[in-house]
């Protein structure tokens, strides 16, 4: 193989890795990644492509006409939740396929995509947390006075979710800060200011903190034979659960160790 | 019953719309996804009320609306994640959670068990339910290339 063709297969293979880590580090399911990276690769004309994605890196192989292997392995870190961006990547290896888009074109909607800021910004999920505590103490029967307080609450614990990802404190110890930050106040609020449903309001504050999107995304991937991402995206999933409960199990804990006014 | 069957729905549209939003969900997905979520729970809380118990009840819901994600993700041209969790999102046990971390805190082991293997259920029926969606799913969506390029 020349250089020149080299070169050419080291820009696909750079292109179709930068798609796969944007998937994967933004909340994508594994399988999505290997699906949308094969695409492209065929789409770009490869007739060879085996792509292997688990939560914490991919590996790319490329067979060329000419019979030539070539070979990326890449580390993913970062895990976030921009479903935007994933709606986007699958949409233009989709592109590709069809042959609307071209390569050049393609590439620099990806560095675009990689390059932005979320199209949510700091207040947007501060309110969209809020929000969703707001509608599912609702649902859980809650009153105006149970939502109010869930609303603030899980708008609160958001902003804390900031300040700590600012800081660089791990992410799973965040949940548990996050549930004890979202229960405690709640206690002592119907404990010691305004009798209410404490049940509702906790449950429903507690519910933007659960990790709903990784399991199902874990069944996903169980579902279509990918047994480690699976595996490791369920367990990481129920570690969260556990997080959550144990901030609440220390929340309580300490209400009850102050008197536990009257719950 | 028939209100709060009646309030279900735009509480769990609107609390399906807020983790959407957490989630950084395309802007046109919002409403569309959203309303899947209030189905799901309105769904759930019917078959709960008039035909069967709430396992069961949280599958079937479960399950038929995964399947017109699935269909919505399909139509839109967009990745059926956005929906699907939508959908799925009402129903995760977060009640439940709080309720057996509760009773473990006051010493209630034995209600804390009831409770806790009641949401390890829910969460083992939301799993099958995507699971069976996500098959039958891709059954169809095989037969109708299948019938597109006429191969057997």
């Amino acid at each position: 193989m020349n250089e020149q063709a080299k070169a050419m297969i080291d820009a696909d293979l750079d292109m179709m890795c930068l798609a796969g880590r944007i998937i994967i580090e933004n909340g994508g399911e594994t399988y999505r990644v290997e699906e949308t990276v094969t695409r492209m690769g065929h789409a770009l004309g490869l007739p060879g492509v085996e792509v292997f994605a688990i939560p914490s890196g991919i590996f790319i192989g490329v067979t060329t006409a000419e019979e030539a292997h070539l070979s990326r392995i890449l580390r993913t870190r970062s895990r976030g939740t921009d479903l935007a961006r994933v709606d986007e990547v699958n949409a233009i290896s989709r592109a590709l396929e069809q042959g609307s888009l071209r390569l050049e074109e393609a590439q620099q909607r990806l560095h675009l995509i990689s390059g932005r800021r979320p199209h949510v910004h700091l207040l947007g999920t501060v309110i969209g947390a809020g929000l969703c505590a707001f509608g599912f103490t609702w649902m859980f029967r809650g009153g105006i006075v149970e939502c109010t307080v869930s609303f603030l609450l899980a708008a609160l614990a958001q902003l804390l979710e900031s300040v700590l990802r600012h800081l660089q404190l791990d992410g799973l110890m965040t949940t548990l800060v996050r549930s004890f930050v979202t229960t405690f106040p709640a206690m002592l609020f119907f404990g010691y200011v305004l009798p209410g449903n404490t049940e509702a309001t906790i449950g429903g504050a507690l519910m933007p903190l659960l990790p709903g999107l990784l399991m199902t995304g874990s069944v996903q991937d169980i579902l279509r034979g990918d047994m480690v991402s699976g595996a490791s995206n369920l367990l990481r999933a129920l570690l969260i659960a556990a997080l959550i409960a144990f901030g609440a199990l220390l929340a309580g804990s300490l209400f009850a160790w102050m008197g536990g006014g009257r719950l | 019953m028939n209100a709060e069957l009646f309030w279900s729905f735009p509480a769990a549209t609107l609390g399906a719309m807020g983790a959407l939003i957490l989630w950084q969900a395309p802007r046109r997905a919002l409403l569309p996804a959203g309303l899947l979520g209030g189905l799901s729970w309105t769904l759930q809380r019917l078959l709960e009320t008039f035909v069967c118990p709430e396992i069961p009840a949280t599958f079937w819901a479960v399950m038929l609306t995964c399947l017109l994600a699935q269909w919505l993700a399909r139509r839109m041209k967009m990745i059926s994640t956005v929906f699907i969790n939508a959908t799925v999102v009402p129903s995760v046990p977060g009640l439940r959670l709080y309720r057996f971390m509760a009773l473990l805190g006051r010493g209630s082991t034995a209600e804390a068990a009831v409770v806790g293997v009641e949401a390890l259920e829910l969460v083992l029926m939301i799993t099958l339910a995507v699971a069976v969606a996500g098959y039958l799913t891709h059954i169809l969506n095989r037969r109708r290339r299948r019938a597109r390029t006429g191969s057997k």
